[in-house]
């Protein structure tokens, strides 16, 4: 796939780098100074990530044949199960799986602590 | 009708051609939001859908190779030396933010796979087995403008002002790809058999997907459920005069 990406538009969340290290082109549009669009792309990453509050995480369990047991693959980070579906089956997309299924992280009870 | 061992059927040629451009369209303005998306689960699920739309045009452009209507013209049968552009003029220019990929997501692309669920056993073979694969993929992507539209409209604010401007904006061109009711293409397609409903018939399943999810955020959009035929409508004249049949777009947007 060929595909161009401006500068002004690489804001992924998880980068870990300073505000002022970031690849950011400020435009000056009305929207800049509010602190919950998140959809413009001035806004400084931070208060976009505020605004979105995305924090429920999801673990991801899935297998390949059906003779093995679900084994955990990942996680996700999404407000609501719709998301974290798309999220899943986008994410872990490495094999066919014959089975996924997600659990909202705060439901496991823990049994014995590590 | 064949010529020879082309099909020769412009209503088809139309509107596949649309279908192509359009989701080739979709897949170039979901690439630039790949690395772009507030999040970074957004971003894949971004790249994944970009590679499923790309995927839809490229089993879409081969058909047109079939019809006797590109025999005048073969450079419009690939997309890279296609020069007729039949995708809705709203995808002329760039996103202007993610609430515009949530809103094509959202509005568009269901749109357009509400005519492929048309599709699903048509007369037209190549149509009919690319249209079930073509569902498959698509209701993740649903799944995915369904999220983003809640997760946008319940954040408030600008957030919700932005995502309501981009539902506005593709609006109108989205309800009127289907065409006016008296649509030749598309009346001449319903009759052969190659899809199964009106294009009101078509306009009202895609309001039916999308006006519970809109009605459950307030979000308000002009249309109205009528209660004798049980049928979501636009509750405004579509902008028709504007309309241009052959592209399936809005010639002044």
């Amino acid at each position: 796939m060929n595909v161009s990406i401006p500068s002004s538009v690489s804001r992924i969340e998880s980068v870990p780098t300073t505000p002022e290290g970031r690849i950011y082109t400020p435009m000056p549009t009305k929207s800049s100074e509010n602190a919950t669009d998140t959809t413009d792309t001035t806004t400084p990453p931070k208060r976009r990530r505020d605004a979105l509050n995305e924090s429920r995480v999801w673990q991801v369990y899935a297998r390949r044949k059906y003779e093995e047991p679900l084994h955990e693959i990942g996680n996700v980070m999404a407000d609501d199960v719709e998301l974290a579906r798309v999220y899943a089956r986008t994410i872990f997309d490495e094999f066919s799986w014959v089975e996924m299924v997600i659990v909202p992280r705060e439901t496991i009870v823990t049994v014995i602590a590590s | 009708m064949t010529t020879g061992t082309h099909i020769d059927n412009a209503a088809l040629f139309g509107v596949l051609s649309s279908l192509a451009d359009n989701k080739q369209a979709i897949g170039r303005r979901y690439a630039y939001w790949c690395n772009g998306a507030p999040a970074l689960e957004a971003a894949v699920a971004a790249a994944a859908m970009t590679q499923d739309e790309l995927g839809h045009a490229r089993t879409l452009y081969p058909l047109l190779e079939d019809f006797a209507q590109a025999e005048a013209d073969p450079r419009q049968v690939e997309p890279t030396t296609r020069t007729l552009r039949y995708s809705v003029a709203a995808l002329d220019s760039d996103f202007k933010g993610w609430s515009d990929f949530v809103a094509t997501n959202f509005l568009l692309d269901t749109a357009l796979t509400t005519f492929f669920e048309a599709a699903q056993d048509s007369t037209y073979e190549p149509l009919r087995q690319r249209a079930r694969k073509i569902l498959q993929e698509e209701r993740i992507h649903f799944l995915h403008a369904e999220g983003w539209v809640r997760r946008l409209a319940k954040a408030g604010g600008a957030v919700r002002a932005a995502l309501t401007a981009s539902l506005k904006r593709i609006w109108d061109e989205t309800l009127c790809w289907f065409g006016p009711n008296d649509d030749p293409a598309m009346i001449q397609l319903q009759q052969e058999g190659v899809i199964d409903a009106t294009p009101d018939e078509l306009r009202s399943r895609f309001l039916r997907k999308i006006m519970p999810v809109l009605n459950e955020l307030e979000i308000d959009v002009p249309t109205a459920f009528n209660a004798a035929s049980k049928r979501w409508e636009p509750a405004q004249p579509l902008p028709w005069s504007a309309w241009d049949a052959q592209g399936r777009r809005l010639g002044t947007f």
